[in-house]
């Protein structure tokens, strides 16, 4: 009997353990229903949260001068006046026309003109750089011409908001004219009269700030300049000293 | 007596009221403003812009990032306009269609660009617009 009662035993006992084993090993169909919807559930949020991030944030660049300047950002006022906040991280890469080694944030000086692109966020109003580049970029003016000074290839222009701008011709300075028979076609300084509308690309002079180098100028024969334009009296402007290109400054020969 | 009593309460309520408002009458009517104290504001109407010149830009986006440097600049303007596109090393003259619609294909560089427009009428008003367009190969 007692054989027996042992016997009876050792088999419900491996009976038991063979079905925790089987147990184990066996998900039952319920525990894997829930397991592969949490999976799914799990995969949903991770889509839905990349696709918030994909909107909130785009792919954006702009350019502006310098205003502000820290270790991880760099306040920036653009072409339109407005401050612009820029974030800088490890992936941030700078660059400089004039830079001969290594380039970073700590080479960025306020006054400075730098492009910036990378990632914007719509919320924060934040851009997060990817590349930084110290920019060099002719400035562009549109305006009329107020005097030419045919012995020294130099004149000014007049702008809509009443600014007056020297200009300064030099062999490297492209000039073209438009009309509308003969479309763009290539012209002189000859070309240039009091009251023309031109429009003049630029660097200012190494020397004199006040004024342009012209690497391009198109001048409008056919179209008239801005009515708000101002055309004073010639006699009224500063004569302009040319630049040499080489950083000397030429004198006008006084008879 | 009830009755009476509450005729008069509400008698000298209204008398009361009729002598407050004639005493305000009279207070208002005797104060004076010096003349240092009385300033004049002219609201002037906003003098319309007669030289702008309608100028709409439909692409590129201001500030957008594009792979390629060859990009369409299309806009809308009047129809009589002068349009010169200038970036930083070609300047582009085209004439709008009748219904004042441009398109013209730039060159940029690599990097940060700027896209001038100009429209000119043949009055001499204009319009300006600056576009900063942004070129990269590279994924980020």
């Amino acid at each position: 009997m007692k054989k027996i009662t042992s016997g009876l035993l050792l088999l419900f006992l491996c009976v038991l353990s063979m079905q925790s084993v089987f147990a184990a090993t066996t998900p039952t169909p319920t525990a894997s229903v829930s397991q592969s919807e949490q999976q799914i559930n799990n995969l949903k949020d991770r889509i839905a949260s990349r696709v918030a991030q994909l909107n909130l944030v785009e792919k954006k660049g702009f350019i502006g001068t310098v205003s502000d300047v820290s270790e991880t950002q760099i306040t920036l006022t653009d072409m339109q006046g407005a401050d612009r906040i820029v974030d800088v991280d490890e992936l941030t890469k700078f660059s400089s026309p004039s830079a001969k080694s290594s380039f970073g944030i700590s080479d960025i000086s306020k006054g400075q003109l730098v492009g910036v692109i990378g990632l914007y966020n719509k919320d924060s109003r934040r851009l997060l750089a990817r590349w930084i580049d110290v920019l060099k970029l002719p400035q562009i003016f549109s305006g009329a011409v107020l005097t030419v000074d045919k012995d020294n290839f130099t004149f000014t222009i007049a702008t809509v908001d009443n600014q007056s701008i020297a200009i300064d011709v030099e062999n490297i300075t492209k000039t073209n004219a438009y009309t509308s028979a003969a479309g763009v076609a290539k012209s002189g300084f000859s070309k240039l009269s009091p009251g023309i509308r031109v429009l003049v690309v630029g660097f200012p002079d190494a020397k004199n700030k006040n004024l342009i180098v012209a690497s391009r100028i198109l001048v409008f024969p056919d179209l008239k300049s801005n009515p708000k334009i101002t055309l004073i009296n010639p006699t009224d402007i500063a004569p302009i000293t040319p630049s040499t290109g080489s950083g000397k400054t030429l004198t006008p020969i006084t008879k | 007596m009830r009755i009476e009593k509450i005729i008069l309460a509400i008698a000298g309520v209204f008398a009361g009221l009729f002598v407050a408002g004639i005493a305000f009458y009279i207070y208002q009517t005797t104060q004076t403003i010096s003349p240092s104290n009385i300033k004049t504001i002219t609201l002037q109407k906003p003098t319309p812009d007669v030289n702008a010149v309608p100028l709409s830009v439909d692409s590129p986006a201001d500030e957008s990032v594009t792979s390629s440097k060859i990009v369409t600049v299309s806009g809308k303007t009047q129809p009589q306009a002068t349009i010169v596109v200038t970036t930083d090393t070609t300047d582009t003259v085209v004439k709008p269609s009748s219904s004042g619609a441009f398109s013209l294909t730039v060159t940029l560089a690599t990097g940060e660009n700027r896209i001038f427009l100009l429209a000119v009428m043949p009055d001499g008003s204009e319009s300006q617009k600056v576009l900063t367009v942004n070129v990269t190969t590279e994924d980020f």
